[in-house]
C-alpha cells in the first residue's frame, strides 16, 4: 500500500468538510475573527491534493 | 466545551481511515516477523515520521504545552538538548550495530552482545514500563475527556483502546507505524493553526515577550543558577541530566523508538530513519510549547483568557485543551480533538507494539515455548496485542483509584532507565565488555538511582533511607541529579567487572562491536543520503535555534 494515497484523500476530505462549513455556519471562536475553518480547510485540501499527487508522480 | 455535528463527523472519517489502514494491511501479514517486525520493508519518509510519533503521545503533546506556560520556552530543551543530540549519534554511531546485527529487538541484541542474564533483565523492565506507561497515558486523556467534554472515563478509553487493538491486531506494526504517519500529519495540521492564531492574538513574539517575565523567553540565558529560572536546575545537571543520560538512555536504547528504525528497509534507510526526524523535531516546540508561552502571555494581556485554576495555582494540563475552546470554531474544534485523540493512539501504539514483540521474542520464545513453528509465534504475538491493551486498561482503572502505586511505579521504572546507556555505549564500543559486567553494572546503576532519591530530598519527595545528604529546589532537578548518579555507577561498575571476567571471543562478537562490524562505505552517495553531512546539517540547524532564543 502506498500511504501518500489515504493519507492525500483523508486530508482532502477533511479540508473540503471545513471548507463546506465555513460557508455554512458563520461560527466563530471567542477570541478570533479569522474565518479559521476556511484557512485551516484550504491548507488541509492543498497538504491532501500535494500527497495524491506525489503518489502518482513517482514510486518511492 | 461543546461538540456539534460536523466536529462528530470529523472524528468518524478518522476512525474510519485508521481502521481501513488496518484492514488493507492485512493481507501483508503471513509471519511473525511481518506482524512484530515489519518485516524490515517500510519506506524511509515513513519510519522516520512514525520515530517521531510513536513518542508523541497525548501526554506529551499536553504536557509540553503545560509545561510552556510553566517554565516558558526553556521547555524546548526536552527536544533541542534532550532529544536530537541523542537522536544524531543513535543513526550515526548506533545504528549500524543494531540494524546490522540483525537482532529483532533491543533486548535481544542484548543476549547477541551480552547473555541471557542481561536480556532478562532488560525484556522484562521494558514490557512492565510499557504496558505501565500506556496504561497512564490512557488514564490522562480519560480524565482529560471527562473534565472537557464530559464523556465517560471508560466510553473514552475503551473507544480509543478498541480502535488501537483492530488496527495493530490486523496489520502489526506495519499498521501501527503507517497510522503513526497519518496521526503525525493530523496532529502538525491540528495543532499549527493553534500556535498561530493564539502567538498573533498575543502580539507575536514580541507582545509576548513584553508581557511575561524574561525568563519564559530565553532557554539559557537564566541557568546559570537553579533559583533564577522557575525549572530550579542549573546548566550542570540540565546539561549531564537531561541532555546527556536521560536523552541518550531513551533515544538511543528504547525499543519503541529504535523498533521504528528497525523497521526500514534497509541498513541506509535505518541511520537516516533518526535524522530525517531530527529536522521535524526541531521545530516541534513551536507547535506545542509556543501556545503554552502565548497562552500565559494572553492571560496578562487581557484578552479575556485565563488558565483555569487549580486549588491556589493553575491547572496547565487544561492550557490547550481550553486554548482550542478559544481559538477553533465547531469544525476546527473537532480537528484539535481528533489530533489529540490521534497523539494518544499514535503513543498507545507505540506500546503496544513494543510490547507485543519483546514479550514475543525475548520473553516468550526464549524462555517459554522455543522452537515453536512460525505460525504459533504469529498467534502469540496476536494475543499478546489483546492481552498488552487489556493490561493497559487496567493500568488506567488502577490509577484512577491509587495514585501513590502509580508514582511509586513510576520512580521505579526511572531507576531502571537511567543507567541504560552506559550499558550501550560500553557494549557497542568497548569489546572487552563482558556479561557479567554488563548486568552487574545495571543492577548497581539501578540500586544507585534508588539511594540518590532516598538520600536526597526535593519538593517532599525522596529521603526515605533517613538521612539528606542534599536539598534539590526542584523534582525535576532531582531527577536529572539520579539519572547523572545511575549511569555514573553503572559506567564504573561494568568497566570494574568486566576487567576481572573474560569477555566473549572476538569471532561471536562480529556485527555487534564497533572495530567489528563492517560500516557501509557511503562515500559516493550525495550528501543527503549520508549519515555524516545530513547530521551535520542537523547540528548546525540546531545550534542556530539555540542562539535564537538562548
Amino acid at each position: 500500500m502506498d500511504l501518500r494515497v489515504p493519507s492525500g484523500w483523508f486530508f482532502l476530505l477533511l479540508g473540503a468538510i471545513l471548507i463546506v462549513v465555513s460557508f455554512t455556519s458563520d461560527a466563530r471562536a471567542p477570541l478570533t475573527d479569522a474565518n479559521v475553518n476556511l484557512y485551516a480547510g484550504t491548507a488541509m485540501a492543498i497538504f491532501g491534493g500535494l500527497m495524491l499527487w506525489w503518489s502518482r508522480r513517482q514510486v518511492l | 466545551m461543546t461538540l456539534t455535528l460536523v466536529d462528530y463527523t470529523i472524528l468518524v472519517l478518522y476512525f474510519g481511515f485508521v481502521l481501513g489502514i488496518g484492514w488493507v494491511l492485512k493481507k501483508k501479514v503471513n509471519t511473525s516477523e511481518d506482524f512484530l517486525t515489519s518485516g524490515r520493508s517500510v519506506p524511509l519518509w515513513i519510519t522516520s515520521l512514525a520515530f517521531l510519533a510513536a513518542n508523541l503521545g497525548a501526554q506529551e503533546v499536553i504536557g509540553m504545552c503545560a509545561s510552556g506556560a510553566k517554565y516558558g520556552i526553556m521547555t524546548a530543551h526536552f527536544y533541542w538538548l534532550g532529544a536530537i543530540p541523542a537522536m544524531l549519534f543513535v543513526g550515526v554511531f548506533m545504528m549500524p550495530f543494531y540494524y546490522g546485527s540483525r537482532a529483532r529487538s533491543v533486548p535481544e541484541y542484548l543476549k547477541l552482545r551480552f547473555d541471557e542474564k542481561t536480556r532478562a533483565f532488560n525484556a522484562l523492565t521494558f514490557a512492565g514500563m510499557t504496558v505501565f506507561s500506556s496504561g497512564i497515558s490512557m488514564y490522562a486523556l480519560g480524565l482529560l475527556f471527562q473534565l472537557v467534554l464530559g464523556w465517560s472515563f471508560t466510553a473514552s478509553i475503551v473507544l480509543s483502546a478498541v480502535i488501537v487493538l483492530i488496527y495493530t491486531f490486523t496489520g502489526g506494526l506495519t499498521s501501527a507505524i503507517y497510522n503513526e504517519v497519518l496521526q503525525f500529519f493530523l496532529i502538525v495540521l491540528g495543532f499549527t493553526p493553534l500556535a498561530v492564531l493564539a502567538v498573533l492574538k498575543a502580539g507575536g513574539w514580541e507582545g509576548m515577550s513584553a508581557r511575561i517575565p524574561a525568563v519564559m523567553t530565553h532557554s539559557w540565558k537564566y541557568l546559570g543558577d537553579s533559583s533564577q529560572n522557575p525549572m530550579g536546575v542549573e546548566v550542570f545537571s540540565m546539561v549531564a541530566g537531561l541532555g546527556f543520560v536521560l536523552s541518550f538512555g531513551y533515544w538511543c536504547t528504547d525499543f519503541l523508538v529504535v523498533q521504528r528504525a528497525m523497521a526500514a528497509e534497509n541498513m541506509s534507510g535505518a541511520r537516516r530513519t533518526p535524522l530525517m526526524a531530527a529536522f521535524p523535531k526541531m521545530v516541534m516546540p513551536f507547535i506545542v510549547i509556543v501556545p503554552g508561552i502565548a497562552a500565559l502571555a494572553l492571560m496578562k494581556s487581557g484578552s479575556g483568557y485565563t488558565i483555569p485554576a487549580k486549588g491556589d495555582g493553575l491547572d496547565y494540563d487544561q492550557v490547550l485543551t481550553t486554548l482550542m475552546a478559544q481559538f477553533y470554531p465547531s469544525g476546527m474544534l473537532g480537528v484539535g480533538l481528533t489530533a489529540l485523540m490521534a497523539s494518544f493512539m499514535s503513543g498507545m501504539a507505540g506500546n503496544v507494539t513494543a510490547f507485543n514483540t519483546v514479550f514475543t521474542y525475548d520473553i516468550y520464545q526464549s524462555y517459554i515455548k522455543p522452537k515453536a513453528p512460525d505460525s504459533h509465534y504469529l498467534m502469540v504475538g496476536r494475543m499478546t496485542t489483546v492481552i498488552g491493551i487489556a493490561l493497559s486498561i487496567a493500568t488506567a482503572y488502577l490509577a484512577q483509584q491509587y495514585n501513590n502505586i502509580m508514582d511509586l511505579l513510576q520512580l521505579v521504572f526511572g531507576f531502571v532507565n537511567a543507567p541504560l546507556f552506559a550499558t550501550f555505549l560500553l557494549g557497542m564500543f568497548w569489546r572487552r565488555t563482558t556479561g557479567h559486567g554488563a548486568f552487574f553494572g545495571l543492577v548497581s546503576g539501578t540500586m544507585a538511582a534508588a539511594a540518590t532519591h532516598g538520600l536526597t530530598i526535593a519538593e517532599g519527595k525522596g529521603g526515605w533511607l533517613g538521612s539528606t545528604l542534599a536539598t534539590y529546589p526542584s523534582v525535576m532537578a532531582q531527577n536529572f541529579w539520579i539519572a547523572i548518579w545511575a549511569w555514573t555507577t553503572c559506567f564504573v561498575v561494568t568497566i570494574a567487572v568486566s576487567l576481572v571476567t573474560s569477555p566473549k571471543a572476538d569471532s561471536e562478537l562480529h556485527n555487534l562491536v564497533y572495530g567489528l562490524t563492517e560500516i557501509p562505505n557511503d562515500g559516493a552517495l550525495p550528501w543527503y543520503q549520508r549519515p555524516a553531512p545530513l547530521a551535520i546539517v542537523v547540528a548546525i540547524l540546531l545550534v542556530i535555534l539555540n542562539v535564537i532564543f538562548w
